[in-house]
C-alpha cells in the first residue's frame, strides 16, 4: 500500500518537476565600456537557442544605460551574443536556470 | 521503373519501331499491288514534282529509326537532365512589427574567412535559364548587401557587392560559435 502511495506521489510530481526545469523567468543584463564603465546603447542583444531546441531566438537592444531585458524566458541554455550592426563583440553561452542577470564589459579598439 | 521520363523514351522507341516495320511490311506490300497496265509502281505527279507510291513507304522506313535510335541515345544522358519538382515552403513569420518581412530560401551558399579571398556558389539555372537570383551578403545574420545575378550567355556571373562598412566602434570577439548552436 504505502509503495503504491509513493509510486502514484512520484507519478504526480513529475509534471511539476518539469514545469520547473521548463520555468519562464526574466533574463537582464548591462553592457558597457569597460574603461570609462558608462553603458553602451544601441547594441544588438541576441539569445540564440542551440540548434537542436525548438525554442525561438531572442532579440533585443540596448537602451541608453547599456541596459537589456528579455522576459518570461524559458530557463535553458543559450548562445548570449552582442553585436554592433554585423560585428560580433561578445559571444558566450549562459545557462538561464543559474544565470539572471548578466554584466557585459567591452573594450574600444 | 526508376525514372518516368522512361516510358516516354520506351513509347517513342516502340513508334520508330512502328514505322521501320510498318515501313517494311508496305514497301512488301506495293511490289504486290502494282499499276497493272503498265505492270509499274503508281506514279503521283503533283506540278513539277512526283513520285512513285513506294516511296512515302519508304520514308516511313527510314524516318522509323529516328525515334528507334534516338531514347537509347538519350537514355544514357538521363542524369544531365534532374528532374525538377516544385513545392511550395509556406508558413509566417513570427510576431514582428517590421513590414514587408521578407523570406529567402536557399541551398547553397559559400563563406568567406579571410581578407583577400573569394567565393564560388554554383547555381542551376533551368528551363529557360531566364531566372534571376538574388545573390545575399550575410555577416553576423545582417545583410549587409543584396546584388541580382541572371544567366545572360552561359558564363560563370561575377558578383560585385558594394563595400558598405565603416570600422567598428568596439574590439570583436574571437570567439566561435559553439558546435551545438551553429546552422546546419
Amino acid at each position: 500500500m504505502l509503495k503504491r502511495i509513493a509510486v502514484s506521489a512520484v507519478i504526480l510530481c513529475l509534471p511539476v518537476f518539469f514545469a520547473h526545469s521548463q520555468a519562464a523567468q526574466d533574463f537582464t543584463g548591462r553592457v558597457f565600456d569597460a574603461q570609462s564603465k558608462r553603458g553602451v546603447e544601441n547594441l544588438e542583444i541576441r539569445l540564440r537557442p542551440p540548434t537542436a531546441s525548438n525554442l525561438p531566438t531572442l532579440m533585443g537592444y540596448t537602451n541608453q544605460n547599456g541596459e537589456f531585458r528579455f522576459s518570461a524566458v524559458s530557463s535553458s541554455r543559450y548562445l548570449l551574443e552582442v553585436s554592433q550592426g554585423p560585428y560580433p563583440l561578445y559571444r558566450h553561452e549562459v545557462d538561464l536556470s543559474q544565470t539572471h542577470n548578466l554584466e557585459i564589459p567591452i573594450e574600444r579598439r | 521503373m526508376q525514372d518516368p521520363r522512361m516510358l516516354l523514351f520506351f513509347m517513342t522507341a516502340f513508334a520508330g519501331f512502328v514505322m521501320v516495320v510498318g515501313g517494311m511490311w508496305l514497301i512488301y506490300k506495293q511490289k504486290i499491288y502494282i499499276d497493272k497496265e503498265s505492270n509499274q509502281p503508281v506514279e503521283i505527279s503533283l506540278g513539277s514534282w512526283s513520285f512513285k507510291s513506294n516511296y512515302p513507304a519508304l520514308a516511313l522506313f527510314v524516318l522509323g529509326f529516328v525515334p528507334l535510335v534516338y531514347p537509347f541515345h538519350e537514355l544514357s544522358q538521363l542524369s544531365e537532365y534532374p528532374h525538377v519538382i516544385r513545392l511550395k515552403l509556406t508558413g509566417a513569420p513570427p510576431t514582428t512589427s517590421i513590414f514587408p518581412a521578407t523570406v529567402y530560401a536557399a541551398v547553397t551558399r559559400d563563406s568567406v574567412d579571410n581578407e583577400g579571398d573569394t567565393f564560388s556558389v554554383s547555381v542551376p539555372f533551368i528551363g529557360k535559364g531566364d531566372e534571376q537570383y538574388k545573390v545575399l551578403l550575410i555577416a553576423n545574420d545582417h545583410v549587409l548587401d543584396i546584388q541580382t545575378a541572371k544567366n545572360t550567355n552561359g558564363q560563370d556571373i561575377p558578383i560585385t557587392f558594394k563595400p558598405v562598412l565603416s570600422p567598428p566602434e568596439f574590439k570583436t570577439t574571437s570567439e566561435q560559435v559553439p558546435p551545438a548552436y551553429q546552422e546546419r
